[in-house]
């Protein structure tokens, strides 16, 4: 890794202006090796809250990548002021994709799940972001309890695989209940069955499965280019990952 | 305990420790959700409070107490982060990563100051627009 005192000393705009006109990835690796330390220090900073360091460095420096990809060397700004806001918001949108997997108590899971979806409904109607007593309003419940479920949100506290789960006849720990990888998947890229499978989905559930699994985006940036609301997105993931699940297995069956 | 100050100031010193940082957190988010801030900028002005606390406690010489500041201006919001002492450790701090923190900061809120003279940080000034 390398050492944050170590600072660039490359003309990165320059390099930039020469990798769009070239394509030379050479030319672009230098870059990217020059400010993979800002990847490291964010990550660093934004570790200990519930993600791995290693998570955080691997979203941070595909961000990089991403940042070079989209870098106008001509619009006279400095690279480096564009990539690390660029970096800490992929981050940001880790973390809050990330806080939707985590499983809350009831009561207060279930306050999540209304206060979120007052939030879709009222950005769709306002046009724009609430403001926290709009949703307390919307959901009829106190601005403290509204505060409250968006601070549970975004608490990732994960649980151990060895925790025991409290309704768990057998005491079996949690790691027990891990899916395991699918190894057939190999299988069905090989064989094109996926692109087939892909026919199977409306072109919405096409765009969403392009959108959050070939272009690696969140479910609310995927719901802004849409146009529709995250709940949507949500939605139609679910609806088309049931589909190709189940075209794929009849594939397999097949094969 | 926060408290309103004539000046209508909030303020909350709490001690240096992150076992403190959801008492910030959440008291941020209490501040700015008054002051009519959308839920998407409440979020980043958590993450942005919580961030700036971080560096202090991370300093090589950590302070005792944290001190967060809240001020209401006319067009926005000014959020101080210090140590209450007269001197303040020193920092420790790699000049580089500094910078760092100081775009990161600067991205999550509408303007980040870092008040750093002779290796020593003196505040952190967070700002925040508030739009009609």
């Amino acid at each position: 890794m390398r050492n944050a005192a170590q600072r660039p000393s490359i003309d990165a705009e320059g390099l930039l202006r020469e990798y769009a006109t070239t394509g030379n990835t050479a030319i672009r690796d230098r870059v990217v090796e020059a400010y993979l330390y800002i990847a490291s220090i964010i990550a660093r900073r934004f570790s200990g809250r519930g993600v791995d360091y290693d998570d955080l460095y691997q979203v941070a420096s595909l961000s990089l990548l991403k940042s070079i990809e989209r870098f106008d060397p001509d619009r006279g700004v400095k690279f480096a002021s564009f990539v690390t806001p660029t970096m800490v918001g992929e981050v940001k949108n880790y973390f809050r994709d990330r806080s939707r997997l985590i499983r809350l108590p009831r009561r207060g899971s279930e306050l999540v799940r209304t206060v979120e979806a007052a939030r879709d409904d009222l950005q769709v109607e306002l046009q724009r972001q609430p403001t926290a007593e709009e949703l307390a309003e919307r959901v009829g419940v106190p601005l403290e309890d509204v505060l409250e479920a968006l601070e549970m949100r975004g608490a990732i506290a994960p649980v151990s695989l060895d925790t025991l789960p409290p309704e768990d006849d057998e005491s079996a720990p949690l790691s027990v209940f891990l899916g395991q990888e699918d190894g057939g998947f190999a299988e069905f890229e090989k064989n094109d069955m996926l692109a087939r499978a892909m026919q199977a989905l409306d072109a919405r559930q096409r765009e969403v499965i392009r959108l959050r699994f070939f272009e690696g985006k969140g479910q609310r940036e995927a719901a802004q280019e849409i146009g529709v609301s995250q709940m949507t997105v949500s939605r139609v993931e679910r609806q088309a990952l049931a589909i190709l699940r189940e075209a794929l297995t009849e594939g397999e069956k097949e094969a | 305990m926060p408290h309103v100050s004539p000046e209508s100031a909030i303020s909350l010193t709490v001690p240096a420790d992150k076992s403190m940082m959801l008492v910030i957190r959440l008291t941020t988010a209490g501040v700015l959700a008054r002051a009519r801030l959308t839920v998407d900028a409440i979020d980043d002005m958590k993450m942005a409070v919580e961030e700036a606390c971080t560096l202090m406690i991370s300093q090589q010489c950590p302070p005792a107490a944290l001190c967060v500041e809240f001020f209401r201006k006319e067009n926005g919001m000014e959020i101080h982060i210090h140590s209450r002492a007269e001197q303040p450790c020193l920092c420790g701090m790699d000049a580089a990563e500094l910078d760092v923190v100081r775009a990161i900061l600067g991205s999550l809120a509408d303007a980040a100051e870092i008040d750093y003279s002779d290796g020593r940080i003196r505040n952190i000034l967070l700002t925040k627009e508030l739009r009609p």
